[in-house]
């Protein structure tokens, strides 16, 4: 190895490095509540009328849903939990995924139909930037900070 | 099932062995998979095409009888037993030519309208329960044989199709025999499982149907009970001011217009799904009043001039916070 | 031209070794595909045909090795059966801007095989999740690029010495003679 090889070497470690405490940091400072779930999954049938599913608002123990209003007719719901287990199934591109959300410990994806898994070995997120991912399915569920404010309901369901 | 189904348990604090976590995961995982069964034999947008329903649409018209499972045969069967010709599980032609036109945004040829119109009915579907075994494939099938006896037929499930699934999996989650309350929540179809541990009863928010972001109540729900509404915010597209949304008339070919939304609750989900697309198609009134007859169903009607009717059972059980520009007709 | 003949074709030779090298790496490229999780993120790998990249492009020109390393990807990307599925596009954008980074760094002398194998690896990583990102239309992934740039560290450094021991080897059979005159 020669010289410059060690330069590299010693960079790419203070990298990678400065990019864990950073993230380390991002992920302590933020709250580990009053986040907002976010996720992606792949475009829905013409029947199903929704293009971009978007679970929205988990709020350390609440949970909000809402159908991404960008689709043209798809409502925006809103479901409401304190404290309490919950349990989605949503489509991916092949396949269901069931997520879970289970108050103390966040969210995972508690089974999928992918060939790999990874998803759900994955296990629980509960900080802000974390994210778990299904390539085969093209469905992301990421935790992020709330970009706008939601008034809280008093209600067990919205009837869409 | 095209939306997100979710599913909240709790184990009851009140009993005396409460379930783990396992067995509730478990409870949970297996009533997905019920709603799954469903889908899979109903769902005509299925992309593999293996759904019982795109089999039936594939042998429409050839004379066969296509086996399929007892889901589909269950949903077919009711609907046309009941008879009612305002919930047509045929009209997938017609359902066809309205996915183009919101895709596109553009009415349809009127021509195409009839053309697809011509490809709908009940009468054209036949039902047998005994399916011959060699048109079986020498088996007998678990739930009954179908045949839609022009080419170009296709089923559509999808008045019911959900409101049907919800009750499965409510079932799937009784049959558990677990001690826990919850709720399942498919988007427009609702079901409450057992009781709060505070006694208080369950709250539904009812979706304003001008402003889809703001409830306009809510509904007290009992235990075991499942709501569904049917309006014509969920799935529309506007052209030249008019809203036309996905709750056809299956006379016609055209967006029903007598209503912005119906809500109807009922002990069985299927009946909610069912109903609440039957009242959406009649003229308000007369919905209300066919509603009142029917024991076994409760119902509000938001009519498109923007009055609401609530059926007598359901009067008490509303929490109104504010009704938007619409006036509460109370007959 | 001189690793082209008269006519525009290669050499008997070099094209039996650049086959050679393909078969190698493609080889390499589905051992990783074995390997199931290493990651917290699927579809990334850990980018072993790095290796047969690095040699390639110690011993032929740089436009042959690109040739190589399209045609791996393809190739095993059919084998495997998910040719155009996203795990096809992420090796690819992998194996692709690694091998970008890696002929640039291999450019400047100062550096050698090892340092240019770790530039590979951190190129290889960055380049997944950037496919990841597309694929998925999120940002979110980027929340894995630390762990991603740890792991290059020891790939790189496995890579590189790995690849300096073969190219030592090639030139000591004399093997190479016929490719780089
Ligand atoms: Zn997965």
């Amino acid at each position: 190895m020669s010289r410059h090889d060690w330069i590299l070497l010693a960079g790419m470690m203070m990298a990678a490095a400065l990019a864990f405490t950073l993230l380390h940091w991002w992920g302590t400072a933020s709250q580990t509540e009053g986040l907002v779930l976010h996720v992606a999954a792949p475009a829905q049938t013409a029947a199903a009328g929704t293009e971009n599913e978007v679970l929205e608002g988990l709020d350390g123990i609440r949970l909000e849903e809402t159908t991404a209003a960008a689709l043209e007719g798809m409502s925006m719901t809103r479901l409401e939990a304190a404290g309490e287990e919950r349990y989605w199934q949503i489509q991916g591109a092949q396949g269901t995924l069931v997520l879970h959300f289970e108050p103390g410990r966040g969210i995972e994806i508690l089974k999928a139909h992918c060939p790999d898994q990874v998803c759900v070995r994955t296990g629980f997120i509960q900080k802000a930037g974390q994210s778990i991912v299904c390539v085969p399915n093209e469905v992301i569920v990421s935790l992020q900070t709330p970009y706008k404010n939601t008034e809280k309901e008093d209600v067990d369901a919205i009837l869409q | 099932m095209g939306t997100m189904v979710s599913i909240e348990v709790h184990a009851d604090p009140k009993a005396d062995k409460a379930p783990t976590q396992n067995q509730l995961k478990e409870a949970v995982l297996a009533s997905f998979d019920r709603m799954e069964r469903v889908s899979a034999q109903t769902d005509r947008y299925e992309a593999s095409g293996a759904a019982d329903v795109q089999k039936v649409a594939a042998a429409a018209g050839t004379g066969r009888w296509t086996t399929v499972g007892d889901d589909l045969f269950y949903l077919t069967d009711q609907v046309q037993k009941r008879g009612n010709l305002l919930v047509d599980p045929t009209l997938g032609p017609l359902i066809d030519v309205w996915d183009i036109a919101r895709e596109t945004g553009t009415l349809p040829d009127p021509a195409a309208v009839a053309a697809a119109l011509a490809r709908t009915g009940m009468d054209k579907m036949a039902l047998n329960h005994e399916v011959p075994a060699e048109a079986a494939g020498g088996q007998s099938p678990n739930g009954g044989g179908i045949m839609l006896t022009e080419a170009g037929m296709s089923l559509d499930l999808g008045a019911v199709a959900k409101g049907y699934a919800v009750e499965k999996a409510w079932e799937s989650l009784q049959a558990s025999g677990l001690p826990i309350y919850g709720i399942i929540n498919a988007g427009g179809n609702i079901k409450t499982l057992g009781q709060k541990p505070d006694g208080t009863m369950w709250k539904i928010g009812i979706t304003d149907p001008t402003d889809k972001t703001r409830c306009m109540g809510n509904l007290l729900m009992l235990q075991g009970e499942a709501v569904a509404t049917s309006g014509d915010y969920q799935k529309y597209f506007e052209s030249e001011g008019i809203r036309y949304h996905h709750l056809l008339e299956p006379s016609t070919g055209y967006p029903g217009m007598e209503n912005h939304a119906v809500l109807v609750v009922a002990a069985n989900g299927f009946d909610t799904d069912y109903y609440s697309t039957l009242l959406f198609l009649l003229p308000s009134e007369e919905a209300l009043n066919l509603a009142e007859t029917l024991p076994e169903i409760e119902t509000i009607i938001v009519s498109r001039d923007n009055k609401i009717y609530v059926s007598s059972g359901l009067k008490s059980r509303i929490e109104w916070t504010y009704q938007g520009g619409f006036t509460l007709v109370t007959p | 031209m001189p690793s082209f003949n008269d006519h525009g074709r290669i050499p008997a030779r070099k094209l039996v070794l650049l086959a050679l090298m393909v078969a190698l790496s493609m080889g390499l490229h589905a051992v990783e595909n074995m390997i199931p999780f290493l990651f917290p993120m699927p579809g990334i790998k850990l980018g072993l045909a790095n290796i047969i990249t690095v040699i390639c492009l110690y011993l032929f020109q740089r436009r042959e090795v690109l040739i190589m390393v399209v045609l791996r990807v393809i190739l095993v990307g059919l084998i495997a059966g998910n040719f155009l599925t996203p795990g096809f596009w992420i090796s690819g954008s992998g194996a692709l801007i690694s091998f970008l980074s890696m002929a640039a760094a291999c450019r400047f002398p100062k550096f050698s095989s090892v340092g240019v194998s770790l530039v590979g690896a951190a190129a290889h990583n960055i380049g997944q999740l950037m496919m990841v990102s597309l694929l998925m239309g999120s940002k979110a992934v980027f929340y894995y690029l630390p762990w991603l740039l740890a792991w290059a560290v020891p790939m790189g450094l496995l890579t590189g010495f790995s690849a300096k021991a073969a190219i030592k080897a090639l030139r000591n059979t004399g093997l190479d003679d016929t490719i780089e005159p």
